[in-house]
């Protein structure tokens, strides 16, 4: 995160100063209202819809210093990855992945919620072909006919392949276009503003006994580590690719302006994929999100009507996939100028912070003064929400709280920050 | 064992239905099976009534390895007792008597069904004594039926089974066209720890194990686990009508490979949206309804039912647990 120079503004002066700038620059504004802060949303995989991809191995970074031995999926020829690589296809394609099996044991892949999936090479397993362990080979292939939100994972002892990170996300995009969820007018989203949201745990000791070759016993699953995207809080909040987390290269930081019917309409995308072997009740704290599709079908009543709903809280079940749009208003309309908060704020002295999310101000896009020592993490006075699985035991990494499964909703000003 | 394709009808409607057959066959025969509207059959509620004993007894599993003392419903005073207990299956609008017999059981047993317009009875009756439950099946559904005493250790132990309310029209889930089905597969979900039941039958219940230490380690479906659990038979372009029961104490997540099921009903509640999945969730002591189209094959092909929670475990070895096939033949 950058470091920012703390700022007074004097209401006064800054009033005539920024409404002058205001008056200069709103074209401007409207022109970056497109812009999200850079590395951060839903990144494709390269090529497809013929994809190569092997299932390896690597060491999970957790933020409470542990490095966990994982399986996972790859498109290229270094370590797996956690979660495999997005892959992203368009309606009609014919999908075709070619697996290559660089692990000790056969594994698979199944697509759950895709028909037609044929497959040539491996060997019969009991879910679908398998490739060989150490080298082996298996390719799977189907037609992308229904746009959606979808997984893929390992179809081989599903209960400890897909626990040790053999699983990924498969996205179906509508022939309507890259920026519709479905083909209905009703789901277009905001360009950038497209999230994956995709969650898994992780027992460590299991991890442990399948690199010391000492089998996995099932009954005795007990995670330490809830993750979105790969990663535990607060590693999901670092960006895309970032670089001290190299095998973990997927952010979950979602990030959206205040809604404006003119000069910023649309909703972002968010998708929703259980990975895990839990169910995860995902609360978008503070807001509603409007869930608009399941399992990657949109919700409709029987005569085509709008089924969506909005929820505060989301019960994400193993294996499911849900998509939700999302809008947030700036309903108070607090500013400094026009519309103050109507409570004296405590003087600095009397403030305390360990850590700072918060700009030192209440109001959107005006950074405040902080206590003297405070870590700033603001960057021009965006606002922070703390979305989470309502589920406290999995906020944790490893039993310590401040962990797991929580990640932030980034709210910019108009225009982004600068 | 118990079957998962039903075709269980009362005497008196055999002759209804085997009419539907000799009248669809001629469509059925390599086409889609003929719309609702074609075959108006209809079947008519009639006073039912069922004599359950609750009795002792013990669960093989896995091939007959492992042996589990069970409590467990039954239609013959002589038992054996069965997990899950006989499925109840009436025309809806039926006057239904059940008789309930606790036949060895050392505690109270009563019975118990969501859903259905009777009162909840979590007094029961003691060993050799009998009740007497009577009550109208007004709605159609897939019901969970169990023992309201001391649930938390008896229904671990088994007493629990199955109740299908059937429409007035054969071959419909609902009284809605939409939930119109060719095959049918009751799938009744649950799970055993050894242990727990081991320490009821001793005796040792309430101390060396008590609900909190509930652990399961095996999955059922149907009473039985992978591999023993019965696949689903259908043909390409059938409607499959799936009958879940979640009578466990756990939250089951059944994932679908190579197609979506549509969900139409819950508790016995026909949903005014119904939705398509691959992973229905099953809370405990929940039903649903789903129908899902079977798909196209050249050759039989399986289509794999799994427990998405990964209970897919016999104690310490896999695959086992909560899994079945669907074998779709061309």
């Amino acid at each position: 995160m950058k470091r920012l120079l703390r700022r007074k503004i004097k209401l006064g002066v800054a009033g005539l100063f920024v409404g002058a700038l205001l008056v200069m620059v709103l074209p401007v504004i409207a022109a970056r209202l497109q812009a999200p802060p850079s590395g951060l949303g839903l990144v494709c995989a390269a090529g497809g819809p013929t994809f190569n991809l092997r299932a390896a191995d690597m060491r999970m970074i957790t933020p409470d210093g542990n490095s966990i031995y994982m399986w996972g999926f790859t498109d290229d020829a270094g370590p797996a990855q956690a979660p495999g690589p997005t892959l992203c296809v368009n309606e009609g394609d014919t999908v075709t992945v070619n697996l290559t099996n660089d692990l000790p044991l056969p594994v698979s892949i199944v697509f759950p919620g895709q028909a037609g999936v044929s497959t040539s090479g491996g060997s019969p397993g009991l879910f679908t072909a398998e490739a060989a362990a150490s080298g082996g080979t298996a390719s799977y292939s189907f037609v992308a006919a229904e746009p959606g939100t979808y997984l893929y994972e390992s179809g081989t002892d599903t209960h400890m392949q897909v626990q040790m990170g053999l699983y990924g996300a498969l996205i179906i995009r509508p022939a309507m276009g890259a920026n519709y969820a479905y083909n209905d007018a009703s789901t277009q989203f905001a360009p950038q503003r497209e999230y994956l949201l995709m969650f898994h745990e992780i027992d460590p000791l299991l991890h442990d006994a399948v690199e010391h070759g000492e089998g996995y016993d099932a009954r005795l699953f007990h995670p330490r580590y809830y993750t979105i995207n790969g990663r535990p809080f607060p590693d999901d909040l670092a960006p895309n690719d970032a670089p001290w987390l190299p095998d973990q290269p997927y952010g979950a930081v979602v990030s959206v302006e205040p809604y404006d019917a003119t000069t910023n309409p649309l909703p972002a995308l968010l998708r929703f994929v259980n990975a895990g072997l839990d169910s995860h009740p995902f609360h978008p704290h503070g807001n509603h999100h409007r869930v608009i599709a399941h399992d990657g079908r949109l919700l409709q009543g029987p005569n085509g009507e709008d089924g969506s709903y909005e929820k505060f809280t989301l019960l994400v079940n193993p294996g499911q996939t849900f998509d939700a749009l999302f809008q947030w208003y700036d309903l108070e309309g607090w500013n400094s100028l026009t519309n103050p908060v109507p409570v004296t704020v405590p003087g600095l002295q009397n403030q305390v912070f360990e850590g700072s999310w918060y700009s030192g101000s209440p109001y959107l896009g005006e950074p405040g003064d902080l206590p003297v020592g405070t870590t700033i993490n603001n960057e021009c006075g965006e606002y922070y929400f703390m979305w989470h699985s309502h589920e406290g035991q999995e906020m944790v990494n490893w039993d310590e709280g401040g962990g797991g499964l929580v990640d932030w909703l980034r709210v910019d000003p108009p225009g982004g920050c600068p | 064992m118990h079957a998962k394709m039903i075709k269980k009808l009362s005497p008196g409607l055999v002759v209804a239905v085997v009419a539907v057959l000799m009248i669809s066959v001629p469509v059925l025969a390599g086409s889609k099976p003929a719309s609702p509207a074609a075959r108006p059959v209809l079947q008519v509620p009639a006073p039912v009534t069922v004599d359950l004993y609750a009795m002792q007894g013990t669960l093989l599993l896995d091939g007959g390895s492992v042996s589990v003392p069970i409590w467990g419903f039954t239609t013959s005073a002589t038992g054996p007792a069965a997990l899950p207990g006989p499925v109840i299956d009436v025309v809806a609008g039926s006057p239904v008597t059940i008789t309930l017999t606790n036949v060895d059981l050392p505690e109270n047993v009563s019975l118990v069904i969501p859903g259905m317009d009777m009162a909840p009875d979590t007094t029961g009756v003691a060993l050799g004594d009998t009740a007497t439950y009577i009550f109208t099946a007004s709605e159609p559904g897939t019901y969970l039926y169990y023992s309201g005493v001391d649930e938390q250790a008896q229904m671990p132990m088994g007493l629990y089974g199955a109740m299908i309310v059937r429409s007035t029209t054969v071959g419909q889930a609902y009284d809605d066209a939409a939930t119109a089905y060719d095959e049918e597969a009751l799938l009744v979900l649950s799970e055993i720890d050894p242990d727990f039941n081991e320490a009821i039958f001793l005796g040792t219940y309430g101390t060396s194990q008590t609900a909190f230490d509930y652990a399961p380690e095996y999955w059922l479906i149907n009473g039985e686990v992978y591999p023993d659990t019965d696949p689903i038979a259908a043909t390409s372009g059938d409607r499959v009508l799936v009958r879940y029961v979640n009578a466990g104490s756990r939250e089951h997540t059944m994932m679908v490979l190579g197609m979506h099921m549509r969900t139409y009903a819950a508790d016995g509640f026909l949903l005014p949206s119904p939705f398509d999945t691959f992973s229905p969730a099953l809370a405990a002591g929940q039903t649903q309804d789903l129908i899902a189209t079977m798909p196209t094959v050249a050759t039989a092909s399986e289509f794999p039912l799994f427990n998405r929670e990964g209970y897919l475990n016999n104690g310490q070895t896999s695959p086992g647990g909560m899994m079945t096939m669907l074998q779709v033949g061309p």
